[in-house]
């Protein structure tokens, strides 16, 4: 199976704050890939709104996502957007 | 940043019976202008701010638990509201469940950072699947706070 891991800078102004957050979630349950974002090597699930707002991701941190499954590419490329968005 | 530094018994409440978000929100607010963190001119302002916010998208965040919050230009540092009830409330959450703890958190308009901050520390505990379970069963504001002390490092 594909695995995808990318390096992020997080560009939404405030950080992975709730609103990101949850639509990050939104969008990663749509794919059947597991999705993953690390952060300071801390590993959490990119399917859980708790774990993503547990890394305090502020805009301008660096985190890597990883992507694995047969959708991984597509996953990827929609999960970036967010993240670099300015929600 | 501690968590502990924000959690006062005084702004805990246990056993709330309320069954909608709306209730619910009112009644953490109302608990705030009682203990004089915001006045209560400002009441009104403080809950259609955490309706607006929750307009936007629900603020529950899985596992029975939400965090609903506002940034507002009178408040000069963080506030935090914690319930826990025993009746779940429908909070339009993405997994569906009903949520019976919820962290409320108005913070100053200005402050980003310390913002996701707070919301980081309270996740961070709540992934930990034993402490979410003593916290749905806590009985008393006092237990509430030690809980949150005693597993915060």
């Amino acid at each position: 199976m594909p695995k995808i891991e990318k390096e992020i800078t997080v560009k939404n102004k405030q950080g992975l704050h709730a609103r990101p957050a949850a639509l990050f979630v939104q969008t990663a349950a749509k794919f059947d890939s597991s999705v993953k974002i690390e952060k300071n090597s801390e590993l959490v699930d990119g399917k859980s709104i708790m774990g993503i707002l547990s890394l305090g991701a502020e805009s301008g941190n660096k985190i890597k996502l990883i992507v694995e499954g047969e959708d991984a590419n597509a996953a990827v490329d929609e999960l970036k957007r967010i993240l670099i968005s300015g929600i | 940043m501690k968590l502990s530094d924000y959690v006062f018994e005084k702004q805990i409440l246990i056993g709330g019976s309320f069954k909608k978000k709306r209730d619910a929100l009112k009644e953490l607010v109302s608990l705030l202008v009682k203990n004089k963190k915001i006045p209560v001119s400002r009441k009104d302002k403080v809950l259609s701010s955490l309706l607006a916010r929750e307009k936007l998208g629900s603020t529950a965040i899985g596992k029975g638990v939400a965090l609903p919050h506002a940034r507002l230009d009178f408040i000069k540092k963080p506030l935090l509201v914690i319930s826990v009830s025993a009746k779940g409330i429908d909070f339009d959450s993405l997994d569906g469940e009903l949520v019976s703890v919820i962290f409320l958190i108005l913070s100053p308009k200005s402050s980003g950072g310390s913002h996701v901050k707070l919301m980081a520390v309270i996740s961070r505990l709540l992934r930990d699947k034993f402490f979410l379970e003593r916290l749905k069963s806590i009985s008393g504001s006092k237990d509430l706070k030690k809980l949150i002390t005693t597993n915060e490092n």
